[in-house]
């Protein structure tokens, strides 16, 4: 069997988190709401009305046009695209064809080495062949015999970003929509939800022996819906195109649809020619300009990109890509770790391990906003402070975290008001171990009777009378001492 | 609001025999001629005292001929002047929607609650709107009007060879156009000849292309999903559902058109028809622009031109040739291509007692210009012999 490469690329629609549609006023989220609720004369395009563009979609858009390192046309073009279809209340599609909004852009995407074959990871440079706005169309489904319609989704703002073929495999497929998903959330222009459409994928997929540069015909399977969904498909339709290839015959160029429940790829339709849409410049809209100014004013706040960020972890505070990759999978957290850092005098790596291992499931179980923490950043850098210094001792610190964040005092207000510094005082220690040695005479008498392990027990009681302040390295010292 | 008023079927036409309500309307002048379309039922309306003023609009012409037709002042405003929101789309980039009236001062007055931005129209300009009533008497002294030779014929594309050929506008209407010059050079005016408007002649042909791409467009919405017509017969699929509720609701012009858009637009032919028909169109532009450029040779403030190749035609002489029917807006048109406004005025009678109607083409924005000169022009005439005619319609109401 000959070795086969594959060649992806990736079409994503993106549904921008405007307040309102992207010509008209209608609120653009409808998740929640009934069908047709949130819908007037210009979403579904009545006869008369014309659409008003909101500039509100040119900023989000320009942002990521910004992160994908492409180029922002200072004038680019609203076409019409022209297909029937129950959910194009217009019998068009108001899109940008031969002038889009941005032109060029990459993502050079990290594939860890969980997901390369080498087990070592590398990084996958990903072009992006176009970039433009467009609307939503409305939704149909099938009840009762009857084809229904909501058109609450026209007219939802979106961005087409459609990738080269420079994927070779499903992994790096599913690494380039999580990294796309994550950058969407940074940037804060699309929820970015799979499941509720906000972030939608297409695959087109084809194979070639592997060093070839040839470009075979290739399928385009819709109806993705998740990460998951997107690696099985690619997978599946690879090993198909494969297996199809190897008996000889010749892959065709059809439109597959996954099948989520069943987990696989049925046939829509061969594609024997491309749909004519009939492109040709919307007259109802003036062109899209984006002043330099304008983009400047967008841009002034343009943060800093997530990838980017993550290896300036490593490298500015050596962090291990490992730490780098989930402090910064969302940018609140990773600036709370950077303030943090800033907060803090010690190895960064510490604050690392008490984000990731205590402070992040804090984040995640009670939904917490890094930004709006009461345990603030400078708190728990004091925090950890006090721990180093060992004027608590970790129990006491991990427990504070969750006091701060409570109750909004400082750590070392809590630690006086609960008496909580850590008791490293010998005397103390010592008269507190020989007060639980008294009362133990059994245990005293197996441990001496060579049962060691009960050296633990010992301990934790001792911590139990302290309530936990003691410092259990200087207790159990002592208490060595005091059993031999 | 008095009523509403017949015109072509979503304004495809130029004699309202197309209409979708039939019968069609009649011209008040002679009722065995058209009132010219698409607004016919609009100038009519104006020409039979039924109302003062009606609105129409002009993709083609469709202000500014049937006016002509009916003897009474319709303005294509520039475009963008006017909003097109509520306006049911023919071709969304030549769309101007206006006045029709029985005089520039009403007209003026129409324009006064009409123009201006709309949140609703982002093609309407934001540009400051004047008082156009207050700017009628103003002194016409000294303002350079043309007369382009390529506005006194109307040249036809032969069909098989594709050869020009021209064919000189009536004598009689020419006449008046002329006489219309020498009003206007009497008030202190001056007349400059043989301005050249050299692509005149695509006007057509160009219209032919670009309105129907976006005509075609425009219908798509009507598909009996939401609203409008739906097939009651028994359909299998989606596609029959929209075969048979396009093709029993729309009529005959409406089709032709759906046609004639899709072929020329498709992407095998799109380069060949519709994108050499926008470059030609920006042609169009210039003449204008090369006229009224202020720095320019011509310099002028307006171009005086026949609106029409010929007078009101008798019902049925020319419908159904869908292609020579279009020419009857070969001299409005360019104007739609350039966006620039126009106003058609009446301006005398033919030997068979039809208006002849006179039209003035201006620079952007330069409606309340040509209101004036309209204006002047009516004041001067206003002892005319020809101004104490009526419609034949009223003249039967009011003698019986």
């Amino acid at each position: 069997m000959a070795d086969y490469e594959a060649v992806i690329g990736l079409e994503t629609h993106i549904q921008l988190n405007t307040s309102s549609k992207i010509f008209c006023a209608c609120k653009a989220d409808s998740w929640v709401d009934a069908p047709n609720t949130n819908i007037c004369p210009v979403c579904t395009g009545l006869p008369g009305v014309l659409p008003v563009f909101n500039s509100t979609v040119a900023e989000k858009a320009v942002l990521l046009a910004e992160a994908m390192h492409a180029e922002v046309q200072p004038v680019s073009y609203f076409d019409r695209k022209n297909y029937f279809y129950p959910d194009l209340p217009k019998g068009y599609q108001i899109s940008q064809f031969d002038v889009p909004l941005a032109r060029g852009g990459y993502l050079d995407l990290p594939v860890p080495a969980t997901a390369d074959q080498q087990g070592k990871g590398y990084v996958r440079h990903v072009k992006i062949h176009k970039l433009h706005i467009e609307e939503d169309a409305g939704k149909t489904k099938n009840a009762d015999n009857r084809r229904m319609v909501d058109f609450n989704r026209c007219g939802v703002p979106l961005v087409e970003m459609v990738t080269e073929p420079d994927l070779r495999t499903a992994d790096e497929a599913a690494q380039y929509l999580i990294r796309l998903r994550q950058l969407l959330r940074w940037l804060g222009i699309s929820e970015a939800d799979m499941e509720k459409g906000n972030l939608r994928c297409d695959a087109n997929v084809s194979i070639r022996p592997k060093g070839s540069s040839v470009l075979n015909s290739k399928t385009e399977i819709k109806n993705i819906n998740s990460i998951d969904s997107l690696r099985d498909a690619i997978r599946k339709e690879i090993e198909r195109q494969i297996h199809t290839v190897e008996e000889g015959k010749r892959v065709e160029a059809w439109t597959l649809e996954w099948d989520e429940d069943d987990g696989v790829l049925r046939k829509m339709r061969s594609k024997e020619t491309e749909a004519d849409y009939r492109y040709f410049r919307e007259p109802d809209l003036l062109p899209l300009e984006i002043s330099n100014e304008w983009k400047d004013e967008i841009l002034r706040q343009f943060p800093e990109r997530p990838l980017d960020r993550r290896q300036r972890f490593m490298d500015t505070y050596q962090l291990p890509e490992y730490d780098a990759d989930i402090l910064t999978q969302e940018r609140g957290l990773s600036d709370y770790f950077e303030n943090t850092t800033a907060a803090y005098s010690g190895d960064p790596k510490k604050i690392s391990n008490w984000l990731m291992n205590d402070v992040l499931r804090m984040i995640n179980e009670q939904a917490l906003d890094p930004a709006e923490m009461k345990l603030t950043p400078p708190y728990l850098a004091k925090l950890i402070n006090l721990v180093d210094a060992e004027m608590i001792n970790i129990t006491t610190g991990k427990a504070l975290l969750q006091q701060v964040q409570d109750s909004g005092k400082a750590p070392m207000v809590l630690v006086n008001e609960g008496g909580l510094a850590q008791v490293s005082d010998e005397a103390a220690i010592r008269a507190v171990c020989q007060k639980v040695i008294d009362a133990n005479p059994a245990e005293v008498q197996a441990f001496r009777g060579g049962k060691e392990t009960l050296m633990g027990w010992f301990v934790g009681q001792v911590m139990r009378e302290t309530k936990g302040k003691a410092d259990a390295k200087a207790a159990s010292e002592i208490l060595k001492e005091l059993l031999n | 609001m008095v009523g509403k008023v017949n015109l072509d079927e979503f304004t495809f036409g130029s004699s309202n025999e197309s209409s979708a309500f039939q019968p069609s309307p009649r011209n008040p002048w002679d009722t065995s001629c058209v009132p010219g379309g698409s607004s016919g039922g609009s100038a009519a309306s104006v020409a039979a005292g039924e109302a003062y003023l009606s609105i129409g609009t002009d993709t083609a012409g469709s202000i500014r001929q049937p006016a002509a037709f009916c003897g009474v002042v319709g303005l294509k405003p520039t475009y963008g002047r006017v909003s097109r929101y509520g306006l049911i789309a023919f071709g969304s980039s030549l769309d101007c929607p206006g006045p029709i009236a029985r005089s520039a001062a009403d007209a003026a007055l129409m324009m006064n609650a009409i123009a201006g931005a709309d949140i609703h129209d982002a093609t309407a300009a934001n540009v400051t709107v004047p008082d156009y009533l207050m700017s009628l008497e103003k002194d016409i002294r000294g303002m350079r009007i043309g007369l382009s030779p390529d506005y006194f014929q109307i040249t036809f594309l032969d069909a098989e060879s594709g050869d020009y050929s021209q064919q000189p506008v009536p004598e009689e209407m020419r006449a008046a156009v002329m006489k219309s010059a020498e009003i206007y050079r009497s008030l202190g005016a001056e007349i400059i000849e043989d301005v050249p408007m050299p692509n005149t002649r695509y006007g057509i042909p160009v219209y032919f292309v670009i309105s129907r791409v976006e005509a075609a467009s425009n219908l798509h919405r009507f598909d009996g999903v939401k609203y409008g017509h739906r097939t009651s017969k028994p359909v299998t699929d989606l596609k029959e559902m929209y075969r048979k509720s396009r093709g029993e609701g729309f009529g005959l012009q409406p089709k032709l058109r759906i046609l004639m858009g899709m072929y020329v637009s498709a992407a095998q032919y799109s380069e060949q028809y519709y994108q050499r028909a926008l470059r030609a169109r920006t042609l169009i532009r210039r003449d204008f622009e090369t006229a009224f450029d202020p720095n320019g040779k011509y310099q002028l403030d307006a171009l005086l031109t026949p609106t029409t190749p010929t007078t009101a035609f008798p019902v049925k002489d020319v419908y159904g040739d869908s292609v020579l029917m279009q020419y009857a807006d070969q001299l409005t048109v360019p104007a739609n291509h350039a966006g620039t406004p126009g106003i058609s005025f009446p301006g005398g009678f033919d030997k068979d007692g039809l208006p002849i109607g006179i039209q003035l083409l201006g620079p952007d924005f330069s409606e309340a210009m040509l209101l004036q000169l309209t204006h002047a022009y009516e004041q001067t005439t206003v002892d005319a012999e020809w101004r104490e005619r009526r419609p034949s319609v009223l003249e039967e109401v009011l003698h019986g």
